[in-house]
């Protein structure tokens, strides 16, 4: 009976935490459409930017990048949305719940590492202002080891029912 | 005061985690002791976020209230910001993952019975 309770938790809780990660991923993708549409509509408009005249590199190179800023989190999100539903369904140890999880971690480190490169080249060059920290890096590193953990649990869940 | 509780929830978790990570230094992995600290840290880090978000309110409230300003506004704004709060939702995805080592723990259990 305690264990059926405590799966009806996992459950309800993933059911809160997935409909916010949904949340997350329709406002990524509007970002990553808002930062295309404020590039792409100024050079087809208007004539001056389009021939090149009245180029503004800085907010260029800050759109570029929050466009692929936006994508890299948008796949972090969905990979954690993934790894929600999977737990929503009652499916706690199996592959594709640990791989979500484990993939979330390692793309997390990926958008953290162009984060960094993308403050760091753009305040050499532009002197844009450096917003860039270790809590991505932090993040991706525990959802990797949560991952780890989950596999530990999958495979004596796998052992126990060969026995069984 | 805010402050002061807020370093003491993030000096209680930081000696959570590093009680945890000793536990998993000693290559114990499912024990309840480990789903209990598991826990506890995801309970510190939904109140820091809870902290975070609603603690400025009260006073936020009287200030508006001398000023003769609706206080409603800046309340009401609160509840979206709970909702992004990184600290609230990684409060509950560690809450979860308590609850899922549970599991995992039960399962070795059963399996050590088994042997």
């Amino acid at each position: 009976m305690k264990n059926f309770q405590n799966k009806v938790r996992i459950v309800k809780v993933s059911k809160i935490l997935r409909a916010i990660l949904g949340v997350g991923l329709f406002l990524w993708m509007l970002a990553a459409i808002c930062f295309f549409t404020a590039i792409v509509i100024p050079i087809a408009i208007l004539p001056a930017v389009r021939a090149g005249v009245h180029l503004d590199p800085p907010k260029t190179y800050w759109m570029c990048g929050a466009i692929l800023c936006a994508a890299l989190a948008f796949v972090v999100n969905l990979k954690l949305f993934t790894f929600f539903c999977r737990l929503k369904d009652g499916h706690l140890f199996d592959a594709q719940t640990v791989g979500s999880l484990d993939a979330a971690g390692k793309w997390w480190i990926t958008f953290w590492i162009f984060e960094g490169l993308f403050y760091q080249i753009g305040h050499v060059i532009f002197q844009i202002e450096n917003g860039w920290n270790f809590g991505g890096l932090f993040a991706g590193l525990a959802l990797i080891f949560v991952a780890w953990l989950l596999k530990e649990a999958q495979e004596l869940q796998e052992e126990q029912e060969l026995t069984v | 005061m805010i402050a002061a509780l807020a370093a003491g929830v993030f000096l209680t978790a930081g000696i959570t985690c590093y009680q945890l990570l000793n536990l998993y230094g000693k290559g114990i992995i499912f024990s309840a002791r480990n789903v209990q600290l598991f826990g506890r840290i995801g309970y510190l880090a939904f109140g820091y976020g809870l902290l975070n978000v609603w603690g400025p309110v009260p006073l936020m409230t009287w200030y508006a209230w001398m000023q003769s300003h609706s206080p409603l506004n800046s309340v009401l704004w609160r509840i979206p910001e709970s909702f992004g709060s990184p600290w609230i939702i990684g409060g509950l995805f560690v809450v979860v993952i308590s609850r899922i080592m549970d599991e995992g723990r039960k399962i070795q259990e059963e399996q050590e019975l088994t042997v």
